[in-house]
């Protein structure tokens, strides 16, 4: 009998092209369940809606659409799995929606829907989606900043950061609010120019592997240095670092170290208080952009 | 690579070049016109009141003793004051000039040292964004991007192997900034290797004489302007550390402060004449890297000890770190660490936190930067054991 099961948990199902064993089915179902059963116990922090219901549906499609990208990236099947699975209790994920109700998840997946479709080959529409997503992420933050103005009573935001520890937390960040607001978005422009014109000048091709390094740089710089970053503005590199692990696992603290960054700023913001500094994990960040970067420049030279 | 064709190879660009250099060119002129409207005290307490008695005075005022800084920095606040435009713009604009050839002389370091037009014209794009570089002249109406230009000028003519010429602009430097005297131990070992002779030195004082005979015929007492620079050190005596991340700030900057300042003064003196010593022993290759190096370990060594140092006396640093890193990609982390540091030390200052700690205590910045020492010394100290840098020594032992 024991054998029997032994054999019966990682014998082969085929159903059409695809092919799964018990423990698969297993997991997938029980994965699923956990991740409704971690959120309900939160949902009702805040308000539950059409968008928060629509939102989780979107994460569970979200951690597919991952798990198809490291499907595609990596080839292989159980990295794939694990990747739908992680991304279904991923804290910052599930907090984002179903406790907080802001469902970054909207534009979130805008971004990885394009990037798939860019590795598959489908460039335009890949780009095409991406920028679809931006706009959305702009126009949402934008209104958080005008909603934050508007409870806090002033004309003009007091800090250069919602909540995101990112370089305004290392220089005093209610300083030359409404001068630095413009320049580090210029100064953000000027380094993604200088990126776009290295990689044009050394005629770098863009593969899958480069496709994806680029993807988590830029997901951990743009935040980085743009103003009025809110708390959960390192979602997308949440789950890009994530992917990032999967594609390269000694980079196992890439996603670990992020997460917890994301997570203490979800705090510090719900909270209202920080256990550790919040510099302590602009630094974190900081050690993160170089890694990434340094691994961006390895590849696209090699 | 001959002259001929690096000149004419630094030239030829193609479309993207032009579209890169034009578009981080707006973007860096952009910054700064926006930053340009900040009043900062050092505007309202020094360069305005100096240059509204230079309006009502004329040349006149050069003779006074109201004024702290070389006169050649007053003679272009006398132009300024005689321009029919608001003196801020003008200050601002001169010196948001200056950036613009700073990038590019650091455009022309990058090919001259690299023979990469990608680095060339990158380094010209990333000086503009570099925050220490326009918060220093743009916003906070400072003026050390004019002796950064000449020491820049200084490096350029180095690699180009004019050392008369190279000696001429750090004299054009120090006429402007004590500061230049940072990387000065340097100097004298490139004297020692053979690099530069003797007589090239004779610009420093050449030129500084040179600088105040007009603020002497003026009528200001020879010594006083002879004594400037001393006169300018018994100043700001209020911390032993001025919101730079030095040894100051780990041991306390509020305690001694007269001991220390004169110990302390006495110590970094000792500690160059040991380096000098050892570095004198033998002879090395001189490369740029080598040249690069070692300004770069004075200019991190000096104020690291020196007491009563400002939050802008990392900008020297900041520049030879980037060319540091030009030169060797993997020290890239010199002028991203670096800069960070001394832009925190701006804010420090620019964000009025007074005598508050930064989110990153100075004490902790201040063991970053010995990191930075140290490691740059590793450098130096692997380049002088390795034999094939090593010429004939200076002196035989008797067998």
């Amino acid at each position: 009998m024991d054998d029997f099961l032994r054999d019966f948990i990682i014998k082969k199902w085929k159903i059409g092209s695809l092919s799964f064993t018990f423990l698969d089915a297993l997991l997938a179902v029980c994965i699923t369940g956990t991740g409704i059963f971690l959120r309900l116990p939160v949902m009702s922090y805040t308000e539950t809606g059409v968008e928060k219901i629509g939102a989780i549906v979107l994460e569970y499609l979200l951690a597919v659409l991952c798990g198809a990208i490291v499907h595609r990236c990596t080839g292989s099947r159980n990295r794939a799995f694990l990747t739908y699975a992680i991304l279904v209790i991923y804290p910052t994920v599930a907090a984002n929606g179903a406790l907080w109700n802001v469902n970054a998840v909207y534009y979130v997946i805008l971004f990885f829907v394009g990037f798939y479709l860019y590795i598959r080959g489908f460039r335009f529409l890949g780009a095409l989606s991406g920028l679809a997503g931006a706009v959305i992420a702009v126009c949402r933050m934008r209104q958080g900043w005008l909603d934050a103005s508007v409870s806090m009573n002033v004309d003009y935001p007091q800090t250069l950061t919602f909540g995101w520890p990112n370089f305004y937390e290392i220089i005093p960040k209610g300083a030359f609010v409404n001068l630095f607001d413009k320049v580090f978005i210029l100064f953000l422009l000027g380094l993604l120019f200088t990126l776009a014109y290295c990689f044009v000048k050394k005629k770098v091709q863009i593969t899958p592997d480069l496709a994806l390094r680029l993807f988590l740089f830029l997901a951990v710089l743009i935040p980085y240095f743009a103003p009025y970053m809110p708390a959960w503005a390192g979602y997308t590199a949440d789950i890009a670092a994530l992917l990032y692990f999967m594609r390269w696992k000694e980079r196992f603290y890439i996603p670990m170290l992020h997460l917890i960054v994301s997570y203490s700023a979800y705090a510090n913001v719900i909270n209202g208080e920080t256990k550790l500094p919040m510099v302590l994990y602009s630094v974190i960040l900081l050690g993160i952009l170089v890694n990434v970067g340094v691994d961006l420049y390895k590849e696209a030279d090699s | 690579m001959n002259k001929k064709t690096e000149k004419h190879g630094f030239l030829k660009f193609d479309r993207a070049d032009l579209l890169y250099l034009a578009a981080l060119t707006v973007i860096g002129l952009a910054i700064r016109l926006i930053l340009r409207v900040v009043t900062t005290d050092d505007w309202a307490m020094y360069w305005d009141p100096w240059i509204s008695d230079l309006k009502e005075m004329g040349f006149s005022y050069l003779a006074t003793d109201r004024y702290d800084y070389t006169p050649t920095f007053v003679y272009i606040l006398w132009v300024i004051s005689k321009l029919p435009i608001n003196p801020m713009t003008a200050y601002k604009g001169l010196h948001i000039a200056l950036d613009f050839v700073a990038a590019v002389i650091m455009g022309k370091i990058a090919w001259k040292v690299t023979g990469s037009r990608l680095k060339s014209i990158t380094a010209y794009g990333l000086m503009l964004l570099v925050p220490t570089i326009w918060a220093n002249s743009a916003l906070w109406a400072q003026c050390d991007i004019i002796f950064m230009t000449f020491l820049l000028l200084c490096f350029y003519y180095f690699f180009e192997d004019r050392p008369c010429l190279a000696m001429f602009f750090f004299g054009m430097a120090f006429v402007f900034k004590l500061q230049s005297l940072f990387i000065f131990p340097f100097l004298v070992i490139l004297w020692v290797n053979k690099k530069v002779q003797l007589k090239a030195f004779l610009w420093i004082p050449a030129l500084y004489f040179l600088s105040i005979v007009p603020a002497w015929i003026a009528g200001r007492p020879l010594m006083e302007l002879i004594n400037i620079y001393m006169a300018q050190g018994a100043q700001d005596v209020w911390s032993l550390s001025i919101k730079w991340p030095n040894i100051y700030q780990i041991i306390g900057n509020q305690f001694f402060l007269l001991e220390y300042a004169s110990s302390g003064t006495w110590l970094i003196l000792g500690i160059l004449m040991i380096l000098m010593y050892a570095m004198a022993q033998k002879r090395y290759r001189i490369t740029n890297e080598f040249i690069v190096q070692m300004a770069l370990f004075f200019a991190i060594l000096t104020p690291w000890f020196l007491p009563h140092m400002h939050e802008r006396y990392g900008c020297v640093a900041d520049i030879l770190a980037i060319i540091y890193a030009l030169m060797n990609v993997k020290k890239f982390y010199f002028p991203l660490v670096h800069i960070l540091l001394s832009f925190n030390s701006y804010m420090a200052y620019l964000g009025q936190l007074r005598f508050n700690e930064p989110s990153i205590y100075y004490g902790v910045w201040a063991f970053v930067e010995l990191g930075l020492l140290v490691l740059v010394g590793l450098d130096i100290w692997k380049y002088m054991k390795n034999p094939e840098n090593q010429l004939a020594p200076v002196k035989k032992e008797a067998a």
